[in-house]
């Protein structure tokens, strides 16, 4: 599983730290750092949700 | 495929009979119609909370631009395109609204500095203290309007935080939006160009101080722009560009909080024992009753795209030159995401929001938005212990783009500040 940003879309809402505090968190600036791009399987749920709840629809997983 | 029309119910957004009450519509429509096709406009009409998802979802290639405006007047799509329309120009720049991929996100990234999360956090203080200078001036007269009075002014005194424009000038910002907004029955729309010229004359002042004062980020919503140089070209922005990137955060974030606020105050001052729970414990309860406020409490309708591309999504094959409208309002009613959805509950499970649109365009402002509303809400229930709502004296209006309240007067009974 892949973690993939479309970073013309992302705006830094944070929506996806909220969902998946594991995989991503806002800096300082509100500019979105992926933790981990490639989560093990026990995150998938969560790493879905992240996807779902993004507003802009900037996440996607690749398998 | 094309979803017919079937005998006996036709929907068009712009019709006198929808503007008065859109709500049967948009029964007949999330329950009979998904993907409605209306012929006088070439366009598809999707209510359901899934198909909305689904057709803003679609962020690729220019699929769906506001090419021809995302609120048109009804005038401007009467036609049919053979194909997709010319895309509006990018030298110089138009409205960020229009604007095609790269230029959209391009002009949006610009700008959006000051209404990220931190950001928004940090003016947070700076809006309660607004919030309670109102409530300072308007709690002793007994009675007064909250959507104008109280919220409106608090709303546009933080636009003139986020364009440098000093606070004393917030009546004036008010009135200038207000102003636009002018309902009648023979006025369905807004007329979008006229509205830039007239907005653009507020803000034009407000980039050229930016721009004595050396721009250095202070206002960082206008002096991203300043600074900003155009990835094709290089070159920087004049100030009518910068204008028309600006014309619609200036609109949204003095008129567009008011509105939940002030209609959820009077939504839970219509459930008393709601209003109840909610007071039990302001901290943790304001935050999740400001999402059933967002959700049900809003008074804008759709939005509208032109198709660039042929496309299939939310079961209907779109054609390039075609329209989608995304029934937001409707959406936000739809049985298949909110059991008893036109029912207010304040701590109703709420697993997605659709209130600041989806994908390429969801709201730029919703951080600030939400901190608004909450704000507002919070300082309004913590200082205000008694009123109600003089509904003899309310007013309601409709355009084709806002259905809902207007004016709310309220009576203040028992209050401390």
């Amino acid at each position: 599983m892949k973690i993939v940003v479309n970073w013309s879309l992302c705006e830094g809402n944070g929506n996806c730290e909220a969902a998946a505090p594991e995989l991503f968190q806002l800096d300082d600036d509100d500019q979105l750092e992926v933790l981990n791009d490639s989560p093990p399987e026990e995150l998938r749920e969560k790493a879905e949700a992240a996807v779902r709840s993004c507003p802009k629809s900037a996440l996607s997983i690749e398998e | 495929m094309n979803a017919q029309s079937p005998i006996g119910f036709s929907y068009d957004p712009y019709a006198r009979d929808v503007l008065k009450n859109p709500l049967p519509y948009y029964r007949e429509l999330l329950e009979n119609h998904p993907g409605y096709y209306v012929e006088k406009y070439d366009m598809f009409v999707f209510t359901r909370f899934q198909d909305i998802i689904d057709v803003a979802g679609v962020t690729d290639d220019n699929t769906f631009v506001g090419s021809e405006s995302t609120l048109p007047m009804p005038a401007a799509i009467t036609h049919k395109n053979d194909g997709p329309p010319p895309f509006v120009s990018t030298n110089p720049m138009s409205a960020g609204i229009m604007l095609p991929s790269p230029e959209y996100e391009e002009m949006r990234l610009a700008h959006i500095k000051p209404l990220r999360p931190k950001a928004v956090a940090a003016i947070q203080d700076m809006v309660r203290d607004l919030v309670l200078g109102r409530l300072r001036e308007l709690l002793p007269r007994g009675r007064f309007e909250v959507m104008g009075e109280f919220c409106g002014l608090v709303s546009a005194a933080v636009t003139c935080h986020l364009f440098g424009i000093p606070k004393s000038e917030a009546q004036g910002v008010l009135d200038a939006v207000n102003a636009l907004a002018v309902y009648s029955d023979d006025k369905v729309g807004v007329d979008t160009p006229g509205m830039y010229d007239q907005l653009k004359a507020h803000i034009r002042p407000a980039i050229e101080r930016r721009r004595k004062a050396g721009a250095d980020g202070e206002v960082a919503l206008i002096d991203g722009l300043i600074n900003h140089r155009v990835k094709s070209d290089g070159r920087a922005l004049t100030d009518d560009e910068i204008a028309d990137q600006l014309v619609c955060s200036f609109v949204a974030a003095t008129e567009t909080p008011p509105k939940p606020t002030s209609q959820g105050l009077w939504m839970l001052w219509q459930n008393p024992d709601q209003l109840a729970e909610v007071r039990k414990d302001l901290d943790a309860n304001i935050p999740i009753v400001t999402e059933e406020i967002l959700r049900l409490c809003i008074t804008n309708q759709f939005a509208i795209r032109t198709a660039h591309k042929d496309v299939s999504v939310a079961g209907v094959d779109i054609k390039a030159g075609q329209r989608v409208l995304l029934g937001i309002y409707a959406g936000l009613r739809d049985p298949r995401e909110f059991d008893d959805p036109e029912k207010f509950i304040w701590n109703r499970k709420i697993n997605r929001v659709l209130t600041f649109g989806y994908g390429q365009h969801h709201c730029i402002g919703n951080n600030l938005a939400r901190m608004q509303v909450r704000t507002m809400l919070r300082a309004f229930l913590e200082h205000v212990e008694e009123f109600e709502f003089d509904m003899d004296k309310a007013v309601h209006a409709a355009s084709y783009f806002h259905w809902g309240w207007i004016k709310l007067p309220v009576v203040v009974g028992k209050y401390s500040i």
